[in-house]
């Protein structure tokens, strides 16, 4: 590392250990494997390795010398095999996933009627594009043993202190809950949801019970950007921004390739205007933690949340004022006038800050500027929005990379407030009879709803909670419902307006479960009220098939006769289309709405509240998946943790995993602290979703709850920006951080150019080696030859692929005591490394699996050619013959192998996959044999023998690795390099491509395009000019 | 010391003994060439692909379509055994089963290691006779593992140079 660099190079570091080299990370990288193998307390998970070879040759001695068969195994047929089923082969449906906040297309790959994989539907316009981890974890969420299985009720009994729960039959909740509802009417709160039918459905029987009334709500409500619409334009509108139009992006806050939930769709439209060779883009982003937006940024600016109103009024008087451009009133310049100056009082580059605004006036019509979310939840979030209206309005955006007509469609939009109209509601007790459906209320909303609840109670209410869980809030309930899984019912999503995608189930529900939706019309039909629809339907599928006719066939008038219709619907899974050129006129923006806007107030350390692309909310936390998944920032797993910026945290004496409590305004919470570089100095970050107590076996006790910090008052919910105290402990609580490990070595691995540089020389910043002979033999590959290309350019980190591979090829979650020492088994990762000034570095991503070398390292050394070279260019495992040696690991430049020191499938742990999640097409590994990525090379061979079977060759993009289909922004590329006309072949020409440390002439066959930075920075070429 | 010689010559003769027993067994150890379970309901394949002639793909429907032949679904029984001979008491046993919607358990006679993947599809469609593999089975009257179905006897197969076939490891390993 030191010896490679010279003053004048960048330098790449990967951890902050690394950059300051100290012992213990310089030990970890020597290190392949930090624990001996034969380590005492090994033993606790089952037989430690050495006694368990003991016990086998032992065993294949006695099994060598009795000539005993095998354990017979029997051959269970179908007893009535269903008309479209192959065993042995998928069946895909089309399907939609609606209850994020937003909803996303899918094809579900079923074997023998297990949906085993979510993939994403390329029919679908608004997100044809690979799908977000959490939405990728969702399949195994239908199979987890934890899932409330039975209806329960409550009941106090007279000998009892305690209530107990009994389980009960639905006719018996319903005989119950229809006795209910003959006297009382009923208060409903739900999750958010886009479901058009759902929403006509709650309307038809909130109608059938006057004085009944229903409320949405969701935990990390943005209520700003609505109301921030109807105080600029006069008229509350959801809009949609228009990334694929965007030539200058300036986002403040706001994190659109991370945290948002629509970022999978967003990736998909950015990532389209990043291509070097036509006019890129450009991203400028002001933030306080480094998001995913931040990492990617091509210029990052950091600013505390309490100074994001300054940003944007800095910028508008830049704009107005300074430069003189845009039409405003007087009263208008005045207020802007109070923003002079912005940038010297941030203490940001003035010329820098100028540049931005003349770059976005310049690129007006074209430019785009974002706030929004959990980082820019601050107390004055609706003037963060009304500022940057102004600056999209003067810019003329408006109607050209935002598009507003696209407005009000189904998709609900909670407000704080609709939290605190449902407990005024509660507390009047008028209605007797409470629904939550799907929502883990009293985790989110803490001590306050809790009381509410109670109080309810107290009061004679009957709470019924539907989820599927028994959760924080489902431990309350007097009864206790289970809902279907998403997989298991029917529904439906509106996209965006006028782009709807159908739900279809694709297993029976596997527990006694049953929706809400299904539940109404049970009770509705019941009680013989409401209307003609709610009457006729039997059940929820019939009311979807009527929606859709009446509301949705009809209103197209597309004149289709209605089963062919819903015939074609069920096989593509979308209807609609998105309107590619928007061109509409800018509205007129209401200049009185800037009067109110004045700097915030700002003391000391400021809380900044956020979700991590993995856990989100929270509600997918008992998924292990999940837990396990590094957080693309951070690289930590199953563990949220404040994290300080390094001069922060020197001041502190705080190191990674030592102790701090927080104080915000009272609330005390005690967490482990993360030393997070490029973060304001004056922030503290800290993600939600965590410390669940009754989120099930794996979801408990991870992390601490952030929810308290959440200041919920006067309808606004505030995540950021509230004032902090931090005091350190003595106690230390070690990180699971996947990066300190697993180094390269601080050799030439991400290359990045400049813009400018790119367009003068197309392979800057890879260094070129003139003398590079191999002492071996080149293969022959007759047919095909598989190759990957990895464009880094277009990968922005977020780990859709780290997951999607994990779903595809049964790789097993180890947990947080084994990823602390360095034994987790995702066969790929996305390395995380930093470059220049560690106050605000640059970030750089690169997913790396197996490489599967021409010549690879790793086969060379295996004693018992267990890892070979195939006839196909792939390097492939043989399970059978590996004995474990671990040689293979140890000689692999890139890490990418993986050893199974433990057996982690059998089922009996908490974070074990659930049996029914495995992928069939895929071997289950155990204990003592290695593994890595295989190229997918069941999709191959499935891909292969259709082709063979239509006598002809594999087409190109035919075979789609689970990567590359989980990649929204498109980085992944996979096919054949035999032929000169594959995608792969001409990526290969590119002068961006580079092969990951060629000095050693493995020869990967995974190759990799250059990042290329808008940015006018200079040098980050680091390896040295020239060749040699 | 006679007694000790005796020993260690009796000791020679018994490994040498146990050497000529492995080298001539028949299968060898550890494959189950020749395992013949008795199945639930003792199907006669003589009969039916024997004497009936009814095609083998008419009821391993599955072998050109998917990697698994599969044992066919009870309905496929039925589509004969709704009209012939209903009498018996195994058909009998088969209809209860295929009326209560409950699978019949066969053993499972050719069983391939862990790790290793077979493709009928593949070979079916290449024109590979049932029989190469599974034995003269129009002439079983209850089925048995006729070849050894070890790698090598894999591998001896795709060797031949007409047959074209590939010997990649990770054709069968993955």
């Amino acid at each position: 590392m030191k010896d490679m660099q010279n003053n004048n190079e960048k330098k790449y570091w990967k951890s902050i250990d690394q950059l300051e080299n100290e012992a213990r990370f310089n030990e970890m990288a020597e290190a392949e494997f930090q624990t001996s193998p034969l380590k005492s307390e090994d033993g606790n998970d089952g037989l430690a390795r050495r006694d368990f070879l003991k016990l086998m040759g032992a065993s294949v001695a006695m099994s060598a010398t009795a000539c005993v068969r095998r354990p017979a195994q029997k051959i269970v047929p179908y007893a009535k095999r269903p008309e479209d089923l192959v065993v042995g082969k998928p069946n895909f449906y089309a399907s939609v996933l609606a209850d994020e906040l937003s909803g996303a297309g899918l094809i579900v790959r079923t074997r023998e009627g297990r949906p085993i994989k979510l993939e994403p539907n390329p029919a679908n316009p608004a997100s044809p594009k690979g799908i977000s981890t959490r939405m990728q974890a969702h399949c195994i969420s239908l199979y987890d043993p934890e899932r409330l299985k039975q209806p329960k009720r409550w009941i106090t009994e007279e000998n009892f202190h305690d209530r107990k729960w009994n389980l009960l039959t639905w006719e018996k909740i319903d005989d119950e809950v229809i006795g209910l509802l003959e006297k009382e009417n009923v208060t409903l709160i739900t999750n958010n949801y886009s479901s058009p039918s759902r929403k006509a459905l709650i309307d038809d029987f909130m109608a059938a019970f006057k004085g009944s009334k229903s409320f949405v709500w969701n935990p990390l409500v943005d209520s700003a950007e609505a109301s921030a619409q109807e105080r600029s334009y006069g008229k509350e509108v959801s809009v949609r921004p228009l990334f694929e139009k965007a030539k200058y992006i300036v986002t403040v806050g706001a994190d659109f390739l991370g945290e948002d939930p629509r970022a999978h769709e967003y990736a998909t439209a950015y990532a389209k205007t990043r291509n070097p060779d036509g006019e890129m883009s450009r991203l400028v982003t002001f933030e306080a933690m480094l998001s995913l937006t931040g990492m990617n940024a091509d210029d990052r600016i950091r600013v505390k949340p309490s100074q994001f109103i300054d940003v944007l009024m800095g910028l508008a008087h830049e704009i107005v004022v300074t430069q003189g451009n845009g039409t405003v009133n007087s009263s208008t310049k005045s207020k802007l006038a109070e923003f002079a100056g912005v940038a010297k009082k941030l203490n940001i580059d003035e010329a820098l800050f100028s540049e931005v605004a003349k770059d976005l006036w310049k690129n007006r019509g074209q430019s785009l500027v974002l706030t929004g979310g959990t980082y820019a939840g601050v107390e004055n979030a609706e003037d963060l929005y009304v500022a940057a209206n102004f600056l999209n309005t003067i810019l003329g955006n408006d109607g050209k990379t935002i598009d507003y007509a696209k407005n009000n469609y189904t998709t609900v939009n909670a407000k704080q407030s609709d939290l605190e109209a449902f407990l005024a509601e509660l507390k009047t007790a008028k209605n007797k009879v409470l629904i939550v459906e799907n929502l883990n209320l009293v985790y989110y909303g803490g001590e306050t709803v809790k009381k509410a609840i109670r109080d309810f109670q107290d009061a004679g209410g009957t709470f019924i909670y539907m989820g599927l869980y028994q959760d924080e809030t489902g431990d309350m309930a007097d009864i206790l419902l289970p809902i279907d899984h998403s997989l298991e019912a029917w529904g439906d999503a509106e996209f965006h307006k006028g782009v709807y995608g159908i739900q279809q189930p694709t297993i029976r529900p596997l527990h006694n479960s049953r929706s809400l939706e299904q539940s109404m019309l049970n009770w509705a039909y019941a009680l013989q009220a409401g209307s003609k629809r709610l009457q006729g339907s039997e059940t929820y599928y019939d009311y979807v098939r009527s929606y859709w006719k009446s509301d949705i066939l009809n209103n197209s008038k597309n004149g289709q006769a209605f089963e062919d219709f819903w015939f074609e619907l069920l096989q593509k899974g979308v209807y609609g289309e998105l309107a590619e050129n928007v061109n509409l006129p800018v509205r007129s923006f209401k200049q009185a709405a800037l009067a109110s806007i004045s700097t915030a107030k700002s003391e000391g350390m400021e809380l900044s509240l956020y979700t991590k692309a993995g856990i989100g909310d929270g509600k997918y936390a008992n998924i292990a998946w999940l837990q396990e998944f590094p957080d693309p920032i951070s690289k930590v797993t199953w563990d949220n943790y404040a994290t300080f910026s390094k001069a922060t945290a020197d001041k502190m004496g705080i190191k990674e995993g030592s102790v701090v409590t927080l104080d915000v305004e009272g609330q005390k919470v005690e967490v482990p602290a993360y030393v997070q570089v490029g973060q304001h100095d004056s922030v503290i970050g800290l993600a939600l979703g965590y410390g669940r107590t009754k989120g099930g076996r794996v979801a408990n006790g991870v992390g601490v709850d952030a929810y308290p910090l959440v200041k919920r008052v006067n309808s606004k919910a505030v995540f950021a920006g509230r004032k902090v105290v931090a005091a350190k402990t003595e106690k230390f609580s070690p990180l699971a951080n996947t990066q300190g490990h697993n180094t390269m070595m601080g050799r030439q691995i991400i290359v990045e150019a400049t813009l400018d540089s790119y367009k003068k020389d197309k392979s800057a910043g890879i260094h070129k080696h003139k003398f590079l002979e191999s002492a071996w033999g080149k293969h022959e590959y007759k047919g095909y030859r598989w190759g990957m290309a990895v464009d880094l350019n277009s990968c922005f980190g977020c780990g859709s692929c780290v997951v999607a591979c994990q779903a595809e090829n049964n790789i097993p979650v180890v947990g947080k005591k084994y990823v602390l020492e360095g034994r987790e088994m995702h066969w790929m990762r996305i390395d995380r490394y930093y470059s220049g000034d560690m106050n605000n570095p640059d970030s750089h991503v690169m997913p790396v699996m197996c490489q599967h070398c021409e010549n690879a390292p790793c086969e060379t050394v295996c004693p018992v050619l267990a890892t070979v070279h195939d006839d196909e260019g792939t390097n492939s495992m043989v399970y059978n013959r590996c004995v474990g040696t671990r040689y293979c690991s140890n000689n692999c430049p890139y890490k990418v192998r993986r050893f199974n020191w433990f057996a982690l499938t059998k089922g009996d742990r908490p974070e074990d996959t659930p049996r029914e999640a495995y992928n069939p097409r895929v071997t289950v590994r155990s204990r003592g044999v290695m593994e890595k990525c295989t190229f997918c090379i069941q999709r191959i061979h499935d891909v292969k023998d259709t082709a063979k079977n239509e006598n002809r060759t594999v087409r190109d993009g035919e075979i789609k690795v689970a990567c590359e289909e989980g990649c929204p922004s498109g980085a992944i590329t996979f096919g054949n390099m035999n032929d000169p006309e594959s995608r792969v072949s001409k990526l290969f020409e590119s002068q961006r491509t580079y092969k990951l440390l060629e000095e050693y002439l493995a020869v990967p066959s995974v190759r990799y395009q250059t990042k290329i930075r808008n940015a006018k920075r200079e040098n980050t070429d680091h390896h040295g000019e020239g060749s040699h | 010391m006679p007694n000790k010689n005796l020993k260690v010559l009796v000791g020679v003769v018994a490994l040498v003994l146990i050497a000529g027993l492995a080298v001539f067994m028949k299968p060898p150890i550890g494959y189950n060439q020749g395992y013949q379970p008795t199945q639930p309901i003792p199907y006669d394949h003589s009969l039916h692909a024997g004497k009936l002639e009814i095609p083998c793909q008419y009821c391993h429907s599955n072998a050109s379509y998917a990697r698994h032949s599969s044992v066919p679904a009870l309905n496929i029984c039925m589509n004969c055994h709704n009209q012939v001979k209903t009498q018996s008491e195994h058909i009998k046993k088969l209809a209860d089963h295929y009326n209560e919607g409950k699978s019949i358990q066969w053993q499972k006679v050719h069983l391939l290691p862990d790790f290793v993947h077979f493709n009928h599809q593949r070979h079916v469609r290449r024109g590979v006779a049932c029989q190469t593999c599974h034995g003269p089975i129009e002439t079983m009257k209850e089925v048995f593992q006729y070849s050894d179905l070890s790698m090598g006897w894999c591998v001896n197969c795709h060797r031949k140079p007409e047959n074209n076939a590939p010997v990649s490891c990770s054709t069968c390993h993955y």
